[in-house]
């Protein structure tokens, strides 16, 4: 995986991976997003507008150039502008790696910063020499004003040219309310809802205080998310009720949507509009109450977006999402590729689960490792257990049958002898290109994917492996439904 | 008679060039009317002036034929309000002053009025579409009212830049009513009359004002055609929220 170093939110090859319900990987265009939802499903999406929350200045005791970030904020109302928990930064700008960044000048409560047109006062430190409360000086429309005119958006030096608020906000931007872009939004434009509306799928918006992703120091990263405070129009309920009553999904567009949600269903009396304060944290305990699908950008192991995945998959799956994401060469960050993650069904995740796992298991740097290329040898007759892909229709819920063909069916088989798909048997002879049987799900499989052994003798674990070749491993050969022949 | 509370009463409205003839009449006018203003001017003491004499009022200093500018004076906006069901693109440019023969038109002079009258509109009306889409799925219909003049049907010599640039706004606001409407966003074109403000002296220095309509009958007006959408498309039972934060 790469990071996506250009600031453009629809790059016309942007790739979409979808997970669905049943495990099932595909590639896709992202721009064919709608393809994978239903009619009667409804996408939410994060509405909040981007603050410019980088705001460089002077820690005036010290003389000493600083950059403070606004991470956190109390309430989305207009009035309570003032105080911010916020992280400082020494001098330098985005272009070197927060991880690299100087400390800020020793902060002391009771400092005034002078951050362009804007005064503010150190309140306290909270717990580390980076984390401050701020307070502006000044009324409401005056805190604005100078955040509008002085503050840039926060960003990171996998982009080097400095972003504009147009560069962050999205299509659907309303209030200033988020600390960096909710990014997984960045997929859609009018067009698209357009597109979903004429498919039947919904569309609804939440307001939700998406905060920062990274600050560079292992300690305070630990404790992200912060508290994000959020709003629940009346219509998005309502939009909800109306989706759920009639067997649709709620595919969250984002993180930031589904903490939003996930803490307004599980408020006393359940989903209800209004404000409210996001204070969990979603990871491999939570029992999701309204999310059934989340869009989401690639996220590595270790990072809070990662945790929120595994309320949707098993680790096993997520591991091999994962090895899939690398090997696909997907783009990372605020402006790569997106992951439609569908939660898995209970028999999915029960077949999924690998026996003795702990979490430490999969949580490590993946490191794929793809089928070899090529061996040299000679011919052979052998017994093989490749599948072709059957592609059948959109894992609708159901009673639907009426949209396009998308999802490839792949499942694994665990190992040759369990049950060898139907076409097949031990010893046959076959060509190149010929379909042996599709693959079904037998035995106690981990994920999709297959095992396949050619061999120079008839006991599987006592013969010499024989060489082979992939007729085509621009990516895994059995979810594109390829062909290997064997030489 | 059951007495409905104003249908204006909390209503987010955002008014450009809201510091003197049209543009105040409407600020004052909304002001009065209890619903929840900001509005966007150049000069930062004209602005404060004006919301210092309407209390609760937002006053955004700002130029919208500029582009820079654009974001954050939708962040302010929306910030101000809360969201957004009402904008008006008020603020024009006359283009040459004294007006001037299409073939006398400096390019320069064009590019102005156009910046103004139509690029200026077109950037604002797109930055705040999020907030404009969310409250037309709040409680539709959400509603931009661009600002034409006769000028932009009648070619009247001497009024080539004004006219061209009205004439291209009016026919952005039709074409993206229609783009629009299914997302509950209505887009109008109102043409409020010739009326007594700074920007008809500039062009006709010598009118008589007796026979100019005053800047508060035309506001009157764009104000009935607000209400009159607002209402055509609203449940009667269905309660309006709007601006959640208490004035400053």
């Amino acid at each position: 995986m790469r990071p996506a170093s250009t600031p453009t939110q629809r790059p016309p090859d942007a790739r979409l991976l979808v997970v669905s319900a049943d495990g099932t990987l595909l590639h896709a265009a992202r721009r064919r997003l709608a393809d994978f939802l239903c009619p009667g499903d409804l996408l939410v999406a994060n509405d909040a507008a981007t603050i410019p929350a980088s705001l460089g200045g002077i820690h005036r005791p010290s003389g000493e150039s600083l950059e403070i970030r606004l991470v956190g904020r109390r309430s989305l109302a207009f009035d309570d502008v003032r105080d911010f928990t916020a992280i400082a930064f020494g001098a330098g700008d985005h272009r070197t790696r927060t991880e690299d960044r100087p400390p800020p000048p020793a902060l002391r409560s009771g400092d005034w910063l002078d951050l362009g047109p804007l005064r503010a006062r150190v309140v306290r430190l909270l717990g580390h020499p980076r984390l401050i409360q701020l307070r502006f000086a000044g009324t409401p429309d005056v805190i604005w004003d100078g955040i509008a005119r002085h503050g840039k958006p926060i960003q990171y030096a996998h982009v080097e040219e400095p972003l504009a608020l147009w560069d962050v906000w999205t299509r659907v931007a309303a209030i200033p309310a988020a600390f960096e872009p909710p990014s997984a939004g960045f997929v859609l434009d009018w067009a698209l809802l357009a597109e979903l509306s004429a498919r039947g799928v919904g569309f609804a918006t939440l307001t939700h205080a998406a905060g920062i992703s990274s600050t560079g120091d292992p300690e305070l990263d630990a404790g992200l998310p912060l508290d994000e405070p959020y709003d629940l129009p009346e219509a998005t309920v309502r939009a909800i009720a109306r989706a759920r009553k009639g067997g649709g999904r709620i595919v969250a567009l984002g993180t930031s949507v589904s903490r939003a949600l996930e803490h307004a269903a599980a408020q006393a009396g359940g989903l209800a509009p209004g404000p409210g304060l996001a204070t969990q944290r979603i990871d491999a305990n939570t029992d999701l109450r309204v999310v059934d699908a989340i869009v989401t950008g690639v996220h590595q192991c270790g990072e809070s977006h990662y945790e929120l995945m595994r309320a949707f998959a098993s680790d096993v799956l997520l591991e091999y999402l994962s090895a899939e994401l690398e090997l696909n060469d997907y783009r990372l960050h605020e402006f790569g590729d997106s992951v439609l993650l569908v939660r898995q069904t209970p028999e999915v995740r029960a077949t999924l689960t690998r026996v003795g796992a702990t979490p430490e298991t999969f949580c490590r740097p993946t490191t794929p490792t793809p089928p070899p290329r090529t061996t040299g040898g000679r011919n052979h007759r052998g017994r093989v257990f490749p599948g072709d892909i059957p592609l059948d229709g959109c894992r609708c819920r159901a009673g639907r049958t009426d949209a396009p063909t998308v999802a490839a069916s792949v499942a694994g088989i665990s190992r040759p002898s369990a049950a060898a798909p139907t076409g097949s048997r031990p010893g046959a002879k076959v060509r190149q290109g010929q379909p042996i049987g599709k693959l079904g799900n037998p035995g106690n499989t981990t994920g999709p994917h297959v095992h396949y052994q050619l061999q120079a003798g008839p006991d599987w674990e006592a013969s010499d492996p024989l060489p082979y070749k992939f007729s085509n491993i621009s990516a895994f050969p059995l979810l594109r439904g390829t062909f290997f022949e064997a030489k | 008679m059951r007495q409905h509370p104003d249908i204006l009463t909390g209503l987010r409205v955002a008014v450009t060039g809201g510091t003197s003839g049209l543009g105040l009449a409407l600020v004052e006018a909304l002001h009065a009317r209890g619903a929840a203003v900001a509005f966007v001017a150049r000069h930062g003491d004209l602005v404060d002036a004006v919301a210092r004499a309407h209390p609760g009022t937002h006053g955004i200093t700002g130029d919208i034929s500029r582009k820079t500018e654009t974001y954050s004076i939708a962040l302010r906006i929306t910030a101000a309000l809360g969201g957004l069901d009402v904008l008006i693109n008020n603020a024009s440019s006359l283009g040459p002053v004294p007006l001037a023969l299409l073939a006398d038109t400096e390019c320069e002079e064009l590019e102005l009025a156009f910046a103004t009258n139509l690029v200026g509109p077109f950037r604002l009306t797109k930055a705040l579409l999020g907030a404009l889409g969310g409250a037309g799925r709040e409680h539709p219909p959400a509603l931009v009212i661009n600002v034409i003049s006769d000028a932009a049907i009648t070619p009247y010599p001497g009024w080539g830049a004004y006219g061209a640039s009205k004439a291209a706004l009016l026919h952005l606001s039709r074409i993206w009513d229609a783009e629009l409407e299914p997302h509950s966003i209505r887009v109008h074109a109102l043409d409020p009359g010739d009326m007594d403000t700074p920007l008809h002296a500039l062009a006709v220095p010598d009118a008589d004002p007796a026979t100019l309509k005053r800047p508060a009958e035309s506001a009157r007006e764009i104000i009935e055609v607000i209400e009159a959408t607002i209402h055509r498309t609203t449940q009667p039972d269905a309660t309006r929220k709007h601006a959640h934060a208490t004035p400053a």
